[in-house]
């Protein structure tokens, strides 16, 4: 209970000073998303000429909004991968001088990039339901998996934290391999644009997974849903990454200090 | 309290065998080798890294209420030991045991968010050390009001001087409810009010607390210390009550740079002398000093009032004048004016000067009067006493003047009002040499032996 308290602070102190002094606050916790949700629509529904014939009529031409979810997603894992790839070095300061874990410190800053997130998620949900309607399915599998990939960020920030620690370089090859991961994935065009061979290739990014399924859910709810086959292995990932994270990070603590 | 019943009492700190060292990889490469055998196997092998032992074998045992001083050079372990009691830092080897809830001024202001307001900084803080939401209100009004910061506590930390930031540092350990105060070097705080403010709340934590005291200032630490190790090339060299333990180690220390002028423990050689023939008379100049006087009496600070009320106190010349600056030396006159509101039988004026360390530098009070009877007070009348004395000179830095008005004789007395640091003395020394006290008129003669071999 005081560690969730703890945490909360850590998140809410992090929040405020990401805003303060800027002249619309908490306004840029929306204008951000936007903006680059506007730069992008424009870029590859414009130039590229990207569709997502694939959804559905009703869906085709709307780009931004099949976007949306997967820009958040993809701007909150790299986020959370970077803030625990840095946080032993970030974190010293107050780790060596008060009595306070790295381990809280990173979810107090998981969280923080968690808020963000979920508004934006709640907000564009509103917006796929005013255009297209809401279905209790559709918003039941998006709420779940908005809910399961923030575990799973949980889980990468603290493997992120284990390998940064051991390796410096990780802060230097995780710039790099961001642009793959936004590349190799449908966040900005449909799978099925690729050559057949690549298609699975995109797979490999864990994060493909968990678009497909909150697009699953918010535009083609009506369409049967294999929990078996598309829910349970990502939920069997994100336990495992979680598990894993949390284990290692216990270990280097352990590792580093005695 | 004697041996007996000190070893009746828990342990607050406990340190058996204790020891760390931290390890410096050779590389990234072994860095990571080192914690895959760790992960897999559970051992560490010293390929990987090289061992630098900062604390080895140590031996402790803190009671409940006890107070230890740590003395030793730069790196020699003493903040390590404490941020290990603080369990900020793990111990690599042996144990530790901590009985009770601590908080450490290990470094004062550590962990503040300059951006953030001061009250925001302790609310965070408050969080951090777990103080139950029941009780954090009543907590901020305190520490409001300890620091001192008033209005200030809205205004963001990065706008404080250093003096503000640590007195809000301070403010917030002192209010932390710890059973065990860890403290680093960190009673150079704020001006002369606080300090001395700081120092009474040590001393009364001391009454029930226990209280790991690492310094430099070695009367600092015998003031407040029963007990004190030294920590040399992280063993205890020494251990013992803190006066001789703290005389060992400035032997130690000025032995160190000064190797000449410690007595080497052989006598010189004997020689007898036949005649003196003095060579030279000195009068040794004073080392007079620049004394500002604070101009109004703060008459805010301290306890009782409801018999008497100090209403004015004021160091002034022989003339009666008010003064604002002096030099050390002269002789001046310190006037104590009370009123009395209730008869009071056998009243006693009196006041103490102490330096910022709160080290009391002289005090008198009517009570060491043998020649007249006790006096008496009228109840609604105001009474004056006015000391007479020669000012001593004093090294530079802030002293302050407490006041008090007491009832009673010298076996049994009580205080009837009791002011804090009304005034405040800032001294501006010169050239001021050792000690706590300068000499006034001092004259020397050198003489020259004329020495006979025996």
């Amino acid at each position: 209970m005081q560690k969730l308290k703890l945490v909360i602070m850590l998140a809410k102190n992090e929040l405020r000073g990401r805003y303060r002094g800027t002249l619309i606050g908490k306004l840029w916790l929306f204008v951000t998303p936007l903006v680059t949700l506007v730069l992008y629509s424009l870029v590859f529904s414009n130039i590229f000429k990207a569709r997502w014939e694939f959804l559905g009529a009703n869906v085709y031409t709307n780009y931004a909004i099949v976007l949306f979810p997967g820009l958040m997603m993809y701007q909150l894992m790299m986020d959370v991968l970077g803030k625990g790839g840095g946080a032993y070095d970030a974190y010293a300061p107050l780790t060596t001088k008060l009595n306070i874990s790295t381990r809280d410190l990173i979810l107090g800053g998981v969280l923080a990039s968690l808020i963000p997130f979920w508004a934006a998620i709640a907000i564009w949900y509103l917006g796929v339901s005013v255009l297209f309607g809401l279905t209790p399915r559709g918003g039941t599998l998006v709420l779940l998996i908005a809910f399961v990939f923030s575990i799973f960020c949980v889980g990468l920030a603290f493997l992120s934290t284990v390998i940064g620690a051991l390796l410096k370089d990780w802060l230097q090859f995780l710039g790099i391999i961001s642009m793959g991961l936004l590349f190799i994935s449908p966040i900005l065009y449909p799978t099925e644009h690729l050559p057949a061979a690549l298609q699975n290739f995109v797979y490999l990014n864990p994060l493909s997974h968990f678009i497909d399924i909150i697009r699953h859910g918010a535009f083609q709810p009506d369409i049967p849903f294999s929990l078996l086959t598309s829910l349970l292995p990502v939920l069997g990932a994100t336990i495992a990454v979680l598990v894993v994270g949390i284990w290692l990070e216990h270990v280097l603590g352990r590792f580093t200090h005695e | 309290m004697n041996d007996h019943a000190i070893y009746q009492l828990p342990v607050a700190v406990e340190a058996r065998n204790l020891g760390k060292s931290y390890r410096k990889h050779k590389s990234s490469v072994a860095r990571i080798m080192d914690f895959a055998n760790y992960l897999l196997r559970g051992r560490r092998s010293s390929r990987f890294f090289e061992t630098s032992h900062v604390l080895r074998d140590i031996e402790l045992a803190v009671r409940e209420g006890r107070s230890l001083g740590i003395i030793g050079q730069n790196g020699c372990g003493k903040s390590t030991l404490l941020k290990m009691v603080a369990s900020i830092i793990s111990p690599t080897s042996g144990t530790l045991k901590v009985n009770g809830r601590v908080a450490s001024i290990i470094e004062l202001g550590a962990g503040f968010n300059f951006e953030d307001t001061g009250l925001q900084n302790i609310y965070s803080y408050l969080t951090m050390y777990a103080i139950p939401s029941a009780a954090i209100q009543e907590k901020v009004r305190q520490i409001i009001e300890f620091s001192g910061l008033g209005e200030k506590i809205s205004a963001p930390v990065k706008s404080y001087s250093s003096g503000m930031v640590v007195r809000l540092a301070f403010a917030i350990i002192a209010h932390l409810d710890a059973d065990i105060l860890l403290v680093d070097e960190a009673l150079a705080v704020g001006d002369a009010v606080f300090s001395q403010k700081c120092m009474r709340f040590i001393q009364t934590f001391k009454q029930h607390g226990t209280i790991l005291f690492v310094s430099h200032d070695l009367n600092a630490l015998q003031a407040i210390c029963d007990e004190v190790i030294w920590l040399h090339d992280g063993v205890i060299r020494a251990r013992g009550p803190a006066r001789p333990v703290c005389d060992a180690y400035l032997e130690f220390t000025l032995s160190a740079d000064y190797p000449d002028l410690v007595p080497q423990g052989h006598a010189l050689p004997q020689k007898l002398p036949s005649s003196l023939t003095t060579i030279a008379e000195m009068t040794l100049d004073a080392p007079t000093a620049r004394v500002e006087i604070s101009p109004e009496p703060d008459l805010s600070r301290g306890f009782g009032g409801s018999k008497a009320e100090i209403v004015d106190v004021a160091l002034r010349s022989i003339t009666g004048k008010e003064i604002g600056v002096l030099k050390g030396g002269e002789t001046v006159e310190l006037a104590i004016r009370a009123q009395v509101k209730v008869e009071v039988s056998s009243p006693i004026f009196g006041f103490i000067v102490k330096n910022s360390r709160g080290v009391e530098i002289f005090a008198e009070n009517t009570l060491h009067d043998l020649q007249n009877g006790p006096l008496y007070f009228e109840a609604g009348v105001q009474y004056e006493a006015v000391f007479r004395f020669s000012f001593p000179i004093l090294p530079s830095g802030d002293y302050t003047v407490t006041a008090a008005v007491g009832e009673g004789d010298f076996y049994q007395h009580k205080q009837l009002i009791w002011r804090h640091d009304v005034l405040v003395l800032r001294v501006a020394s010169e050239r001021f040499r050792y000690g706590l006290i300068g000499l006034n008129d001092t004259r020397v003669s050198v003489y020259r032996h004329e020495m006979e071999l025996g």
